[in-house]
């Protein structure tokens, strides 16, 4: 949900229901390493409603693209994580059964 | 990083000239490191600015190349409930979620309704439910459906138990413990009360569960049955002449709404710990350095003319307790310090899934939320 002005799309408050810090944070990471971010932050209303308000600036693009990107890139890390997650653990699995042989 | 490193302060205008690209080395070390002082460290936030190093012509900001290509893990310990792993090159809002993901939102299966039949056990009703739901119960979560209130309980939702122990008088007490609780696959056994009589006399009586089919006839299922993943867990304790009968049904939640659906007993993460010598520590200092440290970080080397020296033997282990610095002046000698992007992940999960599967699932998790938003964007 988007909380903006409908002449200036470069600012606006996007309030995402049932999230907290796990994925606030993680797109703050995300968005604050943007280069057409100018500011970016979030903030939990309160502790007892799941809701967080992230709100980004940017230089000129509107705000919901730089969002929509920024979400992007976490997928893409999240992905690279898991592959090379996989990979390491299935070296890690047939490493070991040479060690115990060695032994 | 060199083991040590000069202290002298030079200016600004005498230090050696970086090449373009790159940051100097105080900076570096301020942007990577994470300096623990005696009072308190410093320098903990990652500087996430992209433009924070624009006048160095250093571009600070996220390439997803840069992150693909530098990222790596590396597995230490795997076993079946536990895993020790790194993580190297990554930020920690991101291994934060990670962390926050396997303790609070993978499913698992957990007692959730008890239904008590008989209970004249000094424990309570309400305390053996609440141990009931505690107990890990060896099902894989990705099995089953979330039940919601309006649904009725069936195969594809609920896991039904059963626990029926009696002391006999006479005899000595009895410990129940979870190899008791025997898994029921057809569903429940507790006949719901009716007050019409049936119109057919020959059809089934209606139980507390609706299984339409028998849950060990599930290929996944056949081959390892569900039980808990204990078999020694004390549930009560009876004395003579006492008795409990109950049914217990397990639902998939997530450690959101109740810490029995926690996957991980615990999971944690800690920084690399970097542990640098400033200045040469030798002979007796050397001896009261290794002294010192608690688990055994430092190491004498003899170096010649029977001097000795002490060096850095083990850094990973240092837990940061601040021992080597305690005292006068030897802030001067030891440099602790924190790598800020090399995170030592450790997920010691309860048994029903392995702990390698539970960190995949927890990025999957990431992932969907992830899409979720855009989809809600756009």
């Amino acid at each position: 949900m988007e909380h903006g002005s409908l002449t200036n799309h470069k600012a606006s408050t996007f309030s995402l229901t049932d999230e907290d810090h796990t994925l606030a944070n993680a797109v703050r990471f995300t968005l604050n390493q943007d280069p057409r971010v100018l500011f970016c932050g979030y903030s939990i209303p309160h502790p007892s409603d799941a809701r967080v308000n992230i709100r980004v600036q940017t230089t000129g693009d509107p705000a919901s693209e730089v969002l929509k990107d920024a979400c992007q890139d976490l997928m893409l890390m999240c992905q690279h994580v898991r592959s090379t997650f996989d990979k390491a653990v299935v070296d890690f699995k047939m490493s070991k059964p040479i060690e115990d042989m060695n032994i | 990083m060199n083991g040590i490193e000069g202290n002298t302060k030079i200016s600004a205008l005498d230090m050696p000239d970086v090449p373009m690209g790159l940051l100097p080395p105080h900076l570096e070390l301020r942007r990577t490191r994470v300096l623990c002082a005696v009072d308190a460290p410093t320098h903990t936030e990652s500087i996430l600015y992209s433009g924070a190093y624009a006048s160095m012509g250093v571009d600070n900001s996220l390439q997803l190349d840069h992150f693909c290509k530098t990222f790596r893990i590396e597995v230490n310990k795997l076993t079946e409930e536990d895993m020790e792993f790194d993580m190297i090159g990554i930020d920690p809002s991101i291994a934060n979620a990670f962390r926050r993901i396997l303790i609070a939102e993978l499913p698992t299966m957990a007692i959730e309704k008890v239904l008590i039949a008989n209970n004249t056990s000094v424990i309570q009703d309400e305390v053996l439910a609440h141990r009931l739901g505690l107990i890990p119960i060896k099902a894989d979560p990705r099995l089953f459906d979330f039940m919601s209130e309006n649904d009725t309980p069936n195969e594809k939702n609920t896991i039904v138990f059963k626990l029926h122990v009696s002391c006999e008088k006479g005899g000595p007490r009895l410990t129940v413990k979870t190899d008791e609780l025997k898994w029921l696959p057809s569903g429940s056994d507790f006949l719901l009360e009716t007050k019409e009589v049936p119109s057919n006399p020959t059809s089934k009586p209606k139980t507390y569960t609706s299984f339409s089919c028998s849950q060990d006839s599930l290929p996944e299922l056949s081959a390892n049955p569900i039980g808990p993943k204990h078999p020694d867990i004390i549930i009560a304790k009876l004395g003579p002449g006492q008795e409990i009968e109950l049914e217990a049904h397990a639902v998939k939640g997530m450690g959101k709404t109740h810490a029995k659906w926690s996957p991980v007993s615990t999971a944690w993460y800690r920084m690399l710990p970097e542990v640098v010598l400033l200045q040469e520590v030798k002979d007796a200092k050397a001896e009261e350095l290794v002294k010192k440290c608690p688990v055994n970080v430092f190491d004498i080397e003899d170096i010649a003319k029977g001097n000795k020296r002490a060096t850095v033997a083990r850094p990973r282990d240092c837990t940061l307790c601040r021992e080597c610095i305690r005292g006068d002046d030897w802030e001067k000698y030891v440099a602790l310090r924190r790598v800020k992007n090399h995170f030592i992940f450790t997920i010691e999960s309860t048994g029903a899934v392995p702990p390698e599967v539970l960190f995949t699932e927890a990025v999957k998790i990431l992932e969907d939320k992830c899409e979720r938003v855009i989809t809600e964007l756009s």
